[in-house]
């Protein structure tokens, strides 16, 4: 019996290959982060620094943040060194025979400036080298308090309980820096990153590594 | 002439000057002012040695500078004054 209708074969659609979007999905805030990587080693917010490395850092750890003071912070110290350079002339031209020997005169005037050197470079090490630091793994916090003296405390990004951010003042927020407090489950219950710029931005980084660590653990890749 | 005596004469002619009495001043206090700068030196070590950067080198260069600047100075006072 012939057949009435005869349906046909439905061409077979050549297979799809694989989409990239899990590969995507993989990718870790540290290479996120790289698009947007900061090269002036005097920045006060340093994003994924190339040459950077610290004291306690592991080999496969990576700097996802370094901060520091905001650079307005130094505006005091600055003055003040501004003041110590100007401050012989004005003396010398308001008082002209203070000093009568030119020898001493001199002298005094060479003291006084390297004082006001030894000032300037000081604060510069106290600034420069006081960092909060946020690697892909752990939170540290690089203190000099004083000479010779150094306080490195850390804390992993899982033990990170709550983060709060404290700005106010017209200074502030003229040019947007503020202290961000990180709560704790360590042993030191806090960490305070002071006066840092963009404090908003230094959260949502931090945010986005907690909930890396969290998909680390439910994936069973911690470290 | 004896020893005793060239004491007690140059105690009899001795003046007193002000600018003795500054020399000595100015000199302890470099003496402070040097140890100083040398802590300044190991400082910047340990402070590097924590935080390595490509800034190490100039800070390095300008606190050796500063110890350089602190030792003439005290030259200065030693040989000039």
């Amino acid at each position: 019996m012939p057949d009435i209708y005869v349906a046909k074969d439905k061409e077979k659609k050549p297979e799809k290959p694989p989409t990239k979007l899990k590969a995507a999905k993989a990718e870790t805030v540290a290479d996120e982060l790289k698009a947007q990587r900061t090269t002036n080693p005097l920045a006060s917010l340093v994003i994924r620094p190339k040459k950077i490395t610290f004291d306690t850092q592991e080999r496969k750890e990576k700097i996802i943040l370094l901060t520091r003071r905001h650079l307005i912070t130094n505006f005091r110290w600055v003055l003040i060194t501004v003041v110590m350079i100007l401050l012989p002339s004005i003396v010398f031209r308001l008082f002209p025979e203070i000093f009568s020997s030119f020898r001493f005169r001199t002298l005094t005037l060479l003291t006084w400036y390297l004082l006001a050197f030894s000032y300037a470079f000081q604060n510069f090490l106290m600034w420069f080298f006081n960092v909060n630091i946020v690697t892909d793994e752990r939170v540290v916090d690089i203190d000099f308090p004083n000479i010779l003296y150094r306080d490195i405390s850390s804390t992993k990004i899982d033990m990170i309980q709550d983060i709060s951010v404290k700005m106010g003042g017209f200074v502030r927020s003229l040019f947007n820096y503020g202290n961000v407090h990180i709560q704790t489950a360590a042993e030191q219950r806090e960490f305070i990153f002071e006066d840092i710029p963009q404090p908003e931005e230094v959260i949502k980084i931090l945010n986005q590594l907690i909930l890396e660590e969290e998909q680390e653990k439910l994936e069973g890749r911690v470290r | 002439m004896t020893p005793f005596e060239r004491l007690v004469e140059y105690l009899a002619n001795f003046s007193f000057r002000l600018s003795w009495v500054l020399k000595g001043l100015f000199l302890f206090g470099m003496l402070f002012y040097l140890a100083f700068g040398v802590i300044v030196i190991r400082q910047v070590g340990l402070m590097s040695k924590t935080l390595e950067g490509s800034f190490d080198l100039p800070i390095k260069i300008v606190a050796w500078a500063h110890l350089g600047m602190i030792i003439g100075l005290l030259l200065i006072i030693l040989l000039a004054f």
